[in-house]
């Protein structure tokens, strides 16, 4: 076999310009099939964790019932033994942070103008350890006065209320009773999630303000923050087996259900990716197919004397396609050398892309060639080198010997 | 004797449009073992044809072809590949060696088919280069041999595998006179020293000289014999 793939790789350089050429195309399909799934990989890797750090968490525990039926009053299905279950999720090594949330929506006003709000209630240094460099955690650590009721804004609804630091506002909303409630609270700063219409409509308080407006010791949900993310299904299941064993009316959802905006932001790329690899796919295939078919239509006289010596059809068609492979393992090999270096190159030039709709703020373009993604697009490059090779190579191989012998 | 091999009222017909070209119209011959046969004749005689049929290179239209007493005409055509790779031995007017292989790895190739052992390929190849002494060529590559010398190896090539015929198309056809001459004795000189069966087709008249029988084809049929030993030797 070895004789044979050097037979091979000799025939592939015999006519170097064309082959040159097919390398080139073949170099350019699997540097851009990497380049592109690497961008992709670094988009869907980026969009999790910020959306782990600065929304979901890993795993959020809600009352069982919650996702099955309405609430007939505000929080009617919050959690109530927050402690305990807290105790229960710390106590798993994989649990880094546990902290509760508490949403609620209402009005603000500033005495003159009011707006709806939605509003969350959170713990702010834990929430702020949670962000880490995935999100801005200042705004929400200058809730920092656990005497007093205060607020930060969403840029958009600051803007509307013609609200600034140090101002008081008046937040109504419905208790836990069904009554009407309202709080004055400070307004501590204002914060940007980098989605627009967002910010018109949404603020933050502490919990206990949450709950105070709320008139409950309730929350909503706990959020827990994991080690590994790709721990996360292992510690949902056994979270949710000791929580069942401790007859507590909870239930533990991954950060994957509560992220729609990701589902289909992957969603979009597959399609986009999908529809890539499949253009690449044609042009790497045809280039291929075509320089095997300019190698054979030079060589039938060669072919034929081959058969004459008693080489089989399928050895023939073995032979070529050791030529596809040599070809297709050179240009993936070269490829994913290219795309290794212009990864690297990109991940250090600080090239900010212009943000997605919907968002204010653009983000790094970052590339993640991961091993699986190499071994696909080289297995793919072989794999399509091969195939283009295949049926010209059967069709030489059914040539009368006598035609091919008698070829000028 | 049995011969080795055997054409029996062998009719080859072509197709040439809508027009059919009969090339060979009822021969029958035998090829014993250390003949030096030559086929000669006009161009379109049928010489190459029957080489062909007697090379396993094709199958008749009509007739049968008996290999080493064994009916070959309706084996498959992997059957026949084996035939070829098993027992015979080609040379072919334009040489016809691989290009990217050197003179060695020429000459090696069909041991390579019979998945030979690397020691005894290299002897066997090293012994087949040193038969037509072309040695110290070994590493050359084709394109950086003379014509006698590509010729020489495909010799060589063809002898490698101990083949029971060798099959040669006009292997002097092109050749100067001087290494034409050289190419026959050597030919001849394995056909005499080393019992090698070879049949030819030609129009060199050196040839035919050297051919211990000589087959004249006209029109697809056999028009003279300079030896009739054959036809005792195939009927006997």
């Amino acid at each position: 076999m070895l004789k044979f793939m050097q037979l091979a790789s000799r025939n592939v350089f015999r006519n170097k310009r064309r082959t040159l050429i097919s390398l080139l195309v073949i170099i350019f399909g699997a540097s851009a099939l990497s380049l592109a799934g690497g961008f992709v990989l670094f988009t869907y890797w980026g969009l999790r964790e910020s959306t782990i750090h600065s929304q979901t968490g890993h795993l959020q525990i809600y009352h069982r019932d919650y996702f099955n039926r309405e609430e007939e009053k505000n929080l009617e299905l919050g959690i109530d033994n927050l402690q305990t279950i807290r105790e229960i999720a710390l106590v798993n090594m994989e649990v880094n942070l546990a902290t509760p949330r508490l949403d609620f929506t209402g009005l603000i006003s500033n005495g003159d103008k009011s707006a709806v709000f939605v509003g969350q209630g959170l713990d702010p240094e834990p929430e702020a350890q949670m962000m880490g460099l995935f999100g801005r955690p200042e705004s929400i650590l200058a809730l920092n006065n656990v005497t007093e009721d205060e607020v930060v804004l969403g840029a958009g609804l600051a803007q509307s209320l013609n609200a600034k630091t140090g101002d008081y506002l008046t937040l109504m909303s419905t208790t836990a009773d069904g009554a009407l409630n309202a709080l004055d609270v400070l307004v501590k700063g204002v914060f940007t999630t980098g989605i627009s219409e967002v910010d018109k409509r949404f603020l933050k308080v502490r919990t206990v303000t949450a709950q105070r407006l709320a008139n409950t010791k309730r929350v909503r949900n706990l959020v827990l923050l994991l080690g590994h993310t790709e721990k996360t299904e292992s510690v949902r299941q056994e979270l949710q087996t000791q929580f069942d064993r401790a007859g507590l009316p909870v239930v533990v959802k991954m950060w994957l259900e509560m992220a729609p905006y990701y589902r289909s932001v992957v969603a979009l790329y597959n399609a986009i990716f999908g529809f890539l690899v499949f253009v690449i796919f044609v042009i790497v295939l045809g280039s291929t197919a075509n320089t095997i078919i300019m190698s054979i239509s030079e060589r039938v006289q060669e072919i034929g004397t081959l058969m004459a010596m008693g080489t089989s059809r399928r050895k023939l068609v073995q032979m070529f396609l050791y030529e596809g492979l040599v070809l297709g393992w050179l240009g993936a090999v070269s490829g994913l050398a290219l795309a290794g270096v212009l990864s690297w190159w990109i991940n250090h030039a600080e090239i900010m892309m212009p943000p997605p709709p919907g968002w204010d703020r653009g983000y790094r373009l970052g590339i993640r060639l991961e091993p699986w993604l190499v071994a696909v697009v080289f297995g793919l490059m072989l794999v399509t080198a091969v195939i283009s090779t295949l049926a010209p190579a059967i069709r030489a191989a059914r040539m009368k010997i006598i035609d091919a012998l008698g070829h000028i | 004797m049995l011969p080795i091999a055997e054409l029996r009222n062998i009719h080859q017909t072509y197709r040439l449009g809508k027009t059919e070209v009969p090339a060979l119209r009822g021969i029958s011959l035998a090829i014993a073992a250390g003949e030096f046969v030559a086929i000669a004749g006009p161009s379109g005689s049928g010489k190459t044809s029957a080489l062909n049929l007697l090379g396993c290179l094709d199958k008749p239209s009509a007739g049968r072809i008996i290999f080493a007493g064994q009916d070959i005409t309706e084996v498959s055509l992997s059957a026949l590949a084996a035939t070829r790779r098993e027992k015979l031995g080609f040379i072919f007017q334009t040489f016809n060696l691989i290009p990217v292989l050197n003179a060695y790895e020429n000459v090696e190739y069909p041991l390579l088919l019979q998945n030979v052992s690397t020691p005894e390929r290299k002897q066997r190849v090293m012994q087949a280069l040193a038969r037509v002494d072309l040695v110290d060529r070994a590493k050359h590559k084709p394109n950086e041999l003379s014509g006698g010398q590509r010729q020489r190896v495909a010799i060589a090539r063809a002898l490698v595998t101990a083949p029971a015929i060798v099959l040669a198309d006009e292997p002097t056809a092109n050749l100067d006179s001087v290494t034409a001459g050289e190419i026959i004795t050597l030919m001849h000189r394995l056909n005499q020293e080393e019992n090698v069966t070879f049949i030819f087709s030609t129009h060199d008249p050196r040839i035919m000289q050297a051919a211990s029988r000589r087959i004249h084809l006209c029109d697809g049929r056999i028009t003279d014999e300079a030896d009739q030993s054959w036809r005792e030797v195939a009927y006997a």
